[in-house]
């Protein structure tokens, strides 16, 4: 048994032993915590014995718990260590007001059922981040409940199939581009419809006139990201939008990559009639870990009835009570979604202003364009148009002169002291590297940044072992990812003998 | 302290809440329990349409003696009261 205190390295970011399990710390009788005196009279439970079981639980005191989970944390790499320009993810710092807003027991402690008239505040704080997400969206009304943008997606693909049903309409096909996450078809296929994929054209966009071959009266709609997922703004999407509307379908915006033209231009202006946000991602909520988040879904005037619900509603006289939108597909959430990812938001967009938000998605671009400016051509480029708030880069010639991958180069880039970009994504990349700086770095960071790629890239011409070998000053190296998914292990056995 | 014409909605054994039934609405008692300062429990009406007096408590390891017993004085002034 390891002594309380552990035997893992006291700089534990340069490696040192494993970190021992916390049951491998326990003594017996020791506790982290004492509840109050029983003061009433006592009462043993009655279960039966077959429902009755004493848990075996780690017994450790307080301190041995806190080191124990500080000592995993500082294994992990985070936002608040260093430049994370994982593409697509929109890992920017998070401000620490919003935190401070987040723990305030005036909000952190209510129960979601407390009666209307007693949380007026909270009512007050959805009402205004939806006033301000949909002046933001160019759309009318939101439901925070969605808990993910994957579960808005879904939310806004119901609120179609009821659009098209109250119309007798029954449509089958939802079309994504070739370049979308990989949530959005799984989204349409769990929702009940089928998935056709439209190519992208040599531009790296949605090829409009094999849009316009695949649109029919079966189309429901068309989920697009816009800038898309290669970092490019769709261009066309005014004349996507018509052609979309000219057949009766409607128009989902995906809105993970809202960072890039919040303040500047609105979805529901280039003709989107549903759009999901991230509040996780651009408005300031710690994620990548699972959660929580939110991924609230603004729609247009007349799709507002098949909002979940119930939503917050101001009364005569003031007051805020909750309504159910007259043709509500339901409930997607228990609750109201996850409340306190909503409050960060709104303290986020009134610590900014909404200035601040524009400046925002302009550094954000500004700081992805300066990057893939200062990687010159270490990297293939296959879509060379200009990039918005990401680009997407190739090691394909890197892979071909030296045997170097897109992998490779992400580990090498976790030794010098960076999170690594996103690889193989989007899958028409070949060795894709999608790089999303954010605007949360400095120039000095982006420019450290670029010069640690450039000197990879370089090293992988030199010497391409030392490259294959990253990452070695991390507390673990390279684990077998695909054995670590078919031979799952969620449970603690016992440390192995070596 | 009994509390006339309250019950436990069922006698069966209960770990962390219990349901009662009121003698009137439990959603009034609510917002008068909310006057006096206790978010009492939840209405099961929501849920349970044709469960108007019934109401979900639970006190937790948090509660002392003191404030289960102002609870319940003050649930008495409110049923007293109607």
């Amino acid at each position: 048994m390891a002594e309380p205190g552990g035997c893992a390295s006291s700089a534990p970011l340069v490696g040192g032993d494993a970190e021992p399990a916390l049951s491998e710390f326990s003594s017996p009788g020791r506790r982290a915590s004492s509840f109050p005196s029983l003061d009433v009279p006592y009462r043993p439970l009655e279960l039966p014995e077959a429902v009755s079981r004493v848990p075996r639980l780690p017994e450790v005191a307080e301190h041995d718990l806190v080191m124990h989970y500080t000592r995993l944390a500082h294994r992990n790499f985070a936002v608040d260590l260093g430049a994370y320009p994982l593409g697509s993810c929109t890992m920017k710092y998070n401000p620490k007001v919003c935190d401070w807003a987040g723990a305030h027991p005036g909000f952190a402690r209510l129960h979601p059922t407390t009666p209307a008239h007693l949380v007026q505040g909270a009512l007050e704080v959805l009402l205004e981040t939806e006033r301000i997400l949909c002046d933001l969206t160019g759309m009318t009304r939101a439901t925070f409940q969605p808990p993910a943008g994957a579960a808005g997606e879904l939310t806004g693909l119901m609120i179609m199939r009821a659009n098209h049903t109250a119309n007798g309409d029954a449509r089958t096909k939802i079309l994504i581009p070739d370049s979308a996450h990989g949530t959005n078809p799984a989204s349409v296929t769990l929702s009940g419809y089928e998935a056709v994929e439209v190519p992208s054209n040599h531009r790296g966009m949605v090829d409009l006139a094999a849009l316009q071959r695949a649109l029919d009266d079966q189309v429901a709609g068309l989920m697009l990201t816009n800038p898309n997922t290669l970092g490019l703004f769709e261009e066309e999407i005014i004349e996507i939008a018509e052609a979309v509307h000219e057949v009766g379908g409607l128009l989902y915006y995906d809105g993970a990559n809202l960072n890039a033209i919040m303040g500047i231009a609105r979805p529901g202006d280039m003709g989107f009639d549903i759009v999901h946000s991230n509040l996780h991602k651009t408005f300031a909520t710690p994620h990548g870990g699972g959660g929580p988040g939110a991924g609230p879904v603004a729609v247009s005037g007349n799709l507002v009835r098949y909002l979940p619900g119930p939503l917050p509603v101001r009364e005569e006289g003031g007051n805020i009570g909750w309504e159910m939108p007259s043709a509500s597909i339901g409930r997607v959430h228990g609750q109201h979604g996850n409340f306190l990812v909503v409050l960060r938001a709104l303290v986020y967009m009134r610590a900014l202003g909404g200035e601040g938000l524009r400046r925002v998605a302009e550094r954000a671009v500004l700081n992805a364009r300066y990057l893939e400016h200062l990687l010159g051509d270490r990297y293939d480029l296959p879509y060379p148009s200009i990039c918005m708030h990401e680009f997407v880069t190739s090691a394909k010639s890197i892979k071909h002169d030296t045997g170097v991958r897109a992998m490779d180069i992400a580990k090498a880039l976790l030794d010098r002291g960076y999170h690594a970009p996103t690889v193989y994504f989007p899958l028409i990349v070949d060795e894709a590297l999608m790089i999303e700086p954010t605007e949360t770095q400095s120039r000095e960071t982006i420019e450290a940044l670029a010069a640690a790629l450039v000197e990879i890239a370089e090293l992988a011409y030199r010497d391409a072992e030392a490259v294959k070998e990253a990452p070695l000053r991390t507390p673990v190296h390279r684990p077998d990812d695909a054995r670590a998914a078919r031979n799952l292990q969620v449970t603690w056995a016992g440390r192995r003998e070596e | 302290m009994e509390l006339p014409g309250v019950e436990l909605a069922n006698g069966a054994a209960f770990v962390r809440e219990f349901a009662i039934t009121l003698p009137v609405d439990s959603e009034g008692v609510i917002n008068a329990m909310a006057e006096r300062g206790f978010l009492a429990g939840i209405s099961l009406t929501g849920d349970y349409p044709d469960l108007p007096r019934n109401m979900v408590i639970a006190v937790t390891e948090k509660r002392s003696r003191a404030e289960l017993d102002g609870y319940v004085t003050a649930l008495k002034e409110v049923l007293a009261h109607g």
